[in-house]
This record gives C-alpha cells, sequence and structure tokens, in this order.
C-alpha cells in the first residue's frame, strides 16, 4: 500500500495550520485506510471536525473518518508500544502516533527549528526492524534544514518521545501509565490482494466504493475492467485498476462487489 | 430462540490493552512556522 504527505502548514483560513498536525496525519491515514483513493488536506480534515478551538485529538480524527465514509480504526488510549510496533512492521497498518516533541526539538528530525517542545502527531506508514518510516506532518522543507517527507527513525527512540507526551503540566503519558506506551489509532489492515488480474464485465447498474465495505462513490453501468480482488469478511472485493484495454479509468482504485451484472470474462 | 452472535468489525485490530484513560486523548499543541 502506497502512502502520501500531508503538510500541516497549508495556509488553511478555518484554523491556522499550526494547530493542524493531528488533521494532516489524519489526511494520510485516511488515504490509506481508504485503500488509497481518499485524499484530504489538513485544512479539509480541520473543518471537518467542525472545532476551531485549539490543536485535535484522536477521538475527533474517529469521526472524521465516519464523516468520509472510511472505517474509524482501533484507537489505543493508550497501547503496548510494541503490539502497536508490531502492527505497523506486518506492513498491513499505518498509524498515529501521539508524542512530546521535547524529544525531537534540535535533533535531525526537527522540523520546527528548535521552537517547540509541546505535544504533536506523527503518521507512521511502516518500518523494519530498526526504524520506523514516518511522515511528521511539519516536514514540509519550508527553508533549509528542515526535512522533507517522510524519515526514519529509530524506533526506541520514537518509544521515548510518546512516553514523553504532556498530558498535563508537568504530567507525561510514561508518568502516568509507565513506559513503552502510546497513544495511537490503528488503520483498518490493508487488504490482501490476490495479485492476479481478473477482466471483470459490467453490464448493469454497479455502484462503486472508496473501500470495501466504505463509503459509495459514484456507480457504473456498463464497463469492462482489469481487477485484482480481495477476500474482505467474506465478500470478493474488486478493485479497479485500468479499462480493459489498459487504458486510464477515473473510477481506477475503486472496489465494487460483485452484483447479478458483474461478470469475469 | 438463540441469541445472535456478537457483532465483531472484521476491520478491527485486536482489542486495546488495559487500563485505557477515562479521559480522552490530548489535543495537540501549536507548532511555530
Amino acid at each position: 500500500m502506497s502512502d502520501i504527505f500531508v503538510k500541516q502548514l497549508d495556509g488553511c483560513t478555518y484554523k491556522s495550520g499550526g494547530f493542524n498536525c493531528t488533521c494532516a496525519s489524519h489526511g494520510m491515514w485516511m488515504y490509506r485506510a481508504s485503500g488509497g483513493t481518499l485524499r484530504k488536506t489538513a485544512c479539509q480534515v480541520r473543518t471537518a471536525t467542525g472545532d476551531t478551538s485549539g490543536g485535535t485529538n484522536l477521538e475527533q480524527m474517529q469521526s472524521v473518518s465516519s464523516h468520509f465514509g472510511v472505517s474509524r480504526g482501533t484507537l489505543y488510549r493508550p497501547g503496548l508500544f510494541a503490539n502497536i510496533r508490531q502492527l505497523v512492521l506486518s506492513g498491513r497498518h499505518g498509524a498515529h502516533f501521539q508524542i512530546g516533541y521535547r524529544l525531537l526539538a534540535n535533533t535531525q528530525w526537527d522540523c520546527f527549528s528548535g521552537g517547540f517542545t509541546g505535544a504533536h502527531d506523527l503518521y507512521v506508514a511502516g518500518g523494519d526492524g530498526n526504524n520506523a518510516h514516518y511522515a511528521d506532518p511539519g516536514a514540509d522543507g519550508r527553508r533549509p534544514g528542515i526535512p522533507n517527507g517522510y524519515q526514519n527513525i529509530p524506533w526506541a527512540f520514537l518509544e521515548r518521545a510518546c512516553s514523553a507526551l504532556p498530558l498535563a503540566p508537568g504530567v507525561t503519558l510514561g508518568q502516568e501509565f509507565g513506559s513503552g506506551r502510546v497513544y495511537s489509532l490503528v488503520t483498518p489492515a490493508d487488504p490482501i490482494a490476490s495479485g492476479i488480474h481478473i477482466t471483470m464485465q459490467i453490464d448493469g447498474y454497479t455502484p462503486l466504493y472508496y473501500s470495501p465495505g466504505g463509503m459509495r462513490d459514484g456507480a457504473v453501468t456498463k464497463a469492462t475492467y482489469i481487477t485484482t480482488r480481495s477476500l474482505v469478511d467474506h465478500i470478493w472485493w474488486y478493485r479497479i485498476i485500468s479499462k480493459a484495454d489498459g487504458a486510464k479509468t477515473a473510477n481506477a482504485g475503486k472496489f465494487f462487489k460483485p452484483t447479478r451484472y458483474t461478470r469475469p470474462i | 430462540m438463540p441469541e445472535d452472535p456478537p457483532y465483531v468489525d472484521p476491520d478491527a485490530a485486536p482489542a486495546p490493552e488495559e487500563p485505557q484513560a477515562p479521559d480522552p486523548t490530548p489535543k495537540t499543541d501549536e507548532v511555530p512556522e
């Protein structure tokens, strides 16, 4: 599953981008959770919260997911860092990680030139045994020396940053719950595609979806597509790759499930 | 009549571990540009 980068400092007028790290991360999170079909800016996510006061939290992001018709994911409040790392390392999950930026300030990963030490949100897309592969919503390369896009950070260091999340003045997550924990919102598992291309003919009204079981996104009545299929909750879902002749289609990436009008050819 | 089995969200990751905080997750802070 591919991931995108969404920056927080996007000129949002609904609420200044300085407050929208969680919203930017959620743009990346929803792209992953929707199978790469739903693209939202930090400002669009922020607007969907209906909240113009301060920063945002993970519960608000679950409501935004529902608003856009994608899974609400699983909220860990907190979860064991080691378990969530394993979910990410499975290659089938992305996740919000809330951190205390105090540990990242003035390091190679710092996106705010040493001027920020508060509560922040990252999107972790993957990793390996040593490092997490993640996006800091501030990593937009807006000045020399500021990271640009995804970075790698040692898991052990990220774990300490998660423990340093400030919950109240003078109280961190680690002090409240013990070390090795993180506030995290994890995407649903990416579907396992069969890898086999199936040509599907559609001869009648067939709804399309952003993701298997997700929000409706139009319909087609007559088309022939090359697809891959995935078994999700005992239903085979077909993901459109291209038209039958290999040409691009605006419906690429969308899903449909079998109807009486669909058949393999 | 037997009761329906409990519905399990197929998208759900494994259940969160205890303890769970009684309060919502914190709102993040404003970053400088």
